[in-house]
């Protein structure tokens, strides 16, 4: 990884956010209603994509506890056991940066398999402490469409991410 | 990394224990995030209006036809309900009855989902300087979607009767049966608790029974269909589109009012 100075400039300070401010707006723009029938269900998780974007190419601005208060975020804007995002996404945010150089300016389907990967096991581990949580076996077929559907859709977010990133690291 | 990690799950057990605490602060967080989503939601809101514009410009002459027949049906209608209201307040005259303390409706503009499989919720924003309170009750305008769960000063969330904690005591209108409509976040929430003997057929209207003074009696609330699973209900509201949600600021009749005073119970059993 590389190494810099911590950049206190206005510019520096705006590019260090941008990570967050990306996944704050991705957790927003999923808890807007659409309209559309049964979408809010199995709403795309776009608030995990950042968190994965960003722990591959700039993990420095994207610090665990940013993780966390996007997590945050979204438990309180979507009324969800409080906590449980919170954790998820730090878990997913540690690990994933540490498996960084598996992914880092590899081909874009290599980036896609492990999104689908982190997904699965996220959603898996969501599933399970909200179980846990609520008592009782929560319906597992939404789940199961959500990270399908959020697979579908993880190249659109990517590569908006993506043009974020050229600022971000110029 | 790992007092993060003890952070949220403490979180998440504090969450679960003491959840007025909790519900006090998430509510000044949603506070916090709702212009940003009531921003968000407008431009997807004007999306949407304008294609029902465009749907409806399509079959407008059709549509006509329907809206004046159905006119000519209700204003039938309306004959009738003037003349049982009427009937109605002379009939609750004559026996001093109290009725149900139905305050001001306030209105919400959803602007927030649930997005996700974990709960079933919106959020709208109204809050306590509207006048919204904890517990109150919601419509979509005609039939019932939840209750109030937690309150800021801008916002509110909305349990929705889907959601897997939702539990609405409820009658069959047919047979006037009490129950409880369950939810498990699956579209159609289900029907339990039915006592012995009573019969939920398909298409069964289900109201609200009032049971509880959350909700106002009477309000439908949804259908019986049949399903692989047996007979759940499916909510009359159409929660995808929901646009406004109306906030019922309704006061159960206190116990103590309707009971006779001891006094006067006494006097009544002299000779």
């Amino acid at each position: 990884m590389r190494q810099r100075a911590a950049d206190w400039s206005v510019e520096g300070l705006v590019k260090g956010a941008l990570p967050t401010i990306s996944a704050i707006l991705c957790v927003l723009l999923a808890t807007v209603p659409y309209g559309v029938p049964q979408l809010s269900t199995v709403m795309p998780w776009l608030g995990i994509m950042p968190i994965y974007y960003w722990s591959i190419h700039e993990p420095r601005y994207l610090p665990n506890w940013a993780a966390f208060m996007v997590g945050l975020c979204q438990d309180i804007l979507t009324g969800g056991p409080l906590g449980l995002f919170a954790l998820i996404f730090l878990l997913v945010r540690h690990f994933v940066t540490g498996q960084r150089l598996l992914f880092f300016k590899k081909p874009f389907l290599v980036g896609w398999w492990g999104m689908a990967l982190v997904l699965v096991l996220a959603a898996a581990g969501g599933w399970l402490l909200a179980s846990i949580y609520d008592g009782m076996l929560l319906p597992l077929s939404p789940f199961t469409v959500q990270v399908v559907l959020s697979i579908m859709i993880y190249p659109l977010v990517a590569w908006a991410l993506g043009g974020l990133w050229l600022v971000v690291s110029d | 990394m790992a007092l993060l990690i003890v952070i949220a799950l403490g979180l998440l057990i504090f969450s679960r224990t003491d959840s007025d605490t909790v519900d006090r602060v998430e509510a000044v967080a949603h506070d916090a995030g709702a212009p940003f989503l009531d921003v968000l939601s407008r431009p997807v809101d004007g999306l949407q209006s304008l294609i029902g514009s465009l749907r409806s410009l399509v079959d407008l002459q059709a549509e006509n036809e329907a809206l004046k027949e159905e006119m000519q049906r209700l204003r039938g209608w309306e004959a009738v309900a003037m003349r049982l209201d009427h009937e109605n307040k002379v009939l609750r005259a004559f026996l001093n009855a109290k009725t149900d303390g139905m305050g001001p409706v306030i209105a919400g503009r959803v602007i927030g989902d649930s997005g996700g499989p974990y709960v079933r919720a919106v959020l709208v924003n109204a809050g306590s300087q509207q006048g919204v309170a904890k517990g109150q009750a919601v419509t979509d305008g005609r039939y019932a979607i939840g209750q109030v769960i937690s309150v800021g000063h801008l916002s509110a969330r909305i349990l929705l009767i889907t959601d897997l904690n939702s539990r609405v005591p409820v009658m069959i209108e047919r047979t006037g049966d009490r129950a409880i409509l369950a939810g498990d976040n699956s579209p159609l929430p289900e029907l339990r608790f039915l006592p012995v003997g009573a019969t939920l057929k398909e298409g069964d209207r289900i109201l609200t029974s009032g049971d509880g003074g959350v909700f106002p009696a009477r309000l439908p609330v949804g259908e019986a269909v049949t399903t692989d699973d047996g007979l759940r209900i499916r909510p009359l509201a159409d929660f995808a589109r929901l646009e406004y949600a109306l906030i019922l600021d309704y006061h159960f009749p206190e116990l103590k009012e309707r009971l006779p005073e001891p006094d006067e119970q006494t006097a009544e059993a002299a000779p």
